[in-house]
């Protein structure tokens, strides 16, 4: 399959969920990550990185950070570098999200605000999936938080639910490519995960 | 009071050796991706090891600041360059070149101990050839 670069489109916002093999693919809840695009293409996301508190070696009480594409190239650089993410086998389901303008405004707004103050971090219920999710609501897209369990995939299938016809998956490797006048293109290669095959041992000849 | 003095001084250094023992351990490199390698080491690898996931495996969640994928344990004593003693060093596996026990394995990494280049060096090296060869490697950052 031939690698495709695109411009994102103005009308668009995205979540990349990290992990995530196919759109019905459901990895093991920490295989996730979550991390979204802007509507000029810029990747970003929420993390927790370690405080020296109690708690910090199960995922608690740590604090939060979002990460931008500057800080990605070095921490996370198979996020955002195409042949990096080839190499890392890092593979993603990003799922584009057809917006207004105010509503892609207000999701960009929301995501500043959390990186000038990301405050807290835990595994459970304050995590990457939890932050896309509120800039998600703080835009209008979403009436309201994940059902069930703060996950990636969870965000990723309420989305999908409550926009028919306002969403489309990609899964493969992505990386982003600055552009002169700022933003970023995509580059993707599609990734198509082998169907399990049922092995059932052919007993007719036993005798 | 000159006693009392005495054994304050005692006590103190007592405590600032203990400090000492506690942070002579090995010289502890994580991965990152681009940087300027500030000092070069070469170690005698003595062990390659992949890292538990801690704990549920959370520390091997992604969302984690820490995370690396499939990430490998390499350590050893320094042979020559910036360093002295062992170099324990924390690295994807898909970045870290074939690499056994008892091969010399090139380090670049910057003033804040993060490790951003890595070669296998020539085999056979003494401690003299060996900082003439790290000398002259071109330390590239996966970048």
């Amino acid at each position: 399959m031939a690698d495709v670069i695109m411009p994102m489109r103005k009308d668009s916002i995205a979540l990349v969920v990290r992990g995530k093999k196919s759109p019905s693919d459901e990895p093991s809840v920490l295989d996730q990550h979550a991390d979204c695009i802007l509507d000029d293409g810029s990747p970003l996301g929420f993390y927790g990185t370690g405080n020296n508190n109690s708690g910090n070696g199960i995922g608690l009480r740590m604090d939060g950070v979002v990460w931008d594409y500057s800080i990605l190239r070095t921490t996370r650089i198979f996020y955002v570098d195409f042949d990096s993410a080839v190499a890392a086998g890092a593979i993603s389901t990003t799922l584009f999200v057809t917006v207004t303008t105010a509503q892609a405004r207000a999701f960009r707004s929301s995501w500043m605000t959390m990186q000038s103050s990301p405050g807290s971090f835990n595994i459970i219920g304050d995590n990457c999936s939890t932050h896309a999710s509120k800039a998600f609501m703080d835009a209008g897209v979403l009436p309201g938080g994940i059902p069930g369990l703060d996950t990636p995939d969870n965000l990723y299938k309420q989305l999908v639910a409550t926009l028919p016809g306002k969403t489309m998956p990609i899964s493969g490797y992505i990386g982003f490519l600055p552009q002169p006048g700022g933003g970023f293109k995509i580059k993707y290669r599609a990734y198509t995960m082998a169907p399990s095959v049922a092995v059932t041992a052919d007993r007719s000849s036993w005798s | 009071m000159e006693l009392r003095l005495a054994r304050l001084a005692f006590t103190l250094m007592l405590i600032g050796g203990t400090t000492m023992a506690q942070t002579s351990g090995p010289l502890t490199l994580t991965w990152q991706w681009g940087g300027v390698a500030a000092h070069r080491a070469i170690i005698t690898v003595e062990t390659v090891k992949k890292e538990g996931g801690g704990f549920l495996g959370i520390n091997q969640s992604p969302s984690i600041a820490g995370y690396l994928p499939d990430p490998r344990i390499v350590s050893g004593p320094v042979l020559a360059g910036d360093a002295a003693g062992e170099i324990r060093l924390r690295m994807p596996a898909y970045e870290l070149p074939p690499v056994n026990p008892g091969d010399l394995f090139a380090i670049g990494y910057t003033a804040d101990d993060m490790a951003i280049c890595v070669a296998a060096a020539p085999a056979g090296l003494d401690a003299a050839a060996a900082a003439s060869w790290l000398a002259a490697w071109k330390c590239s950052p996966k970048d």
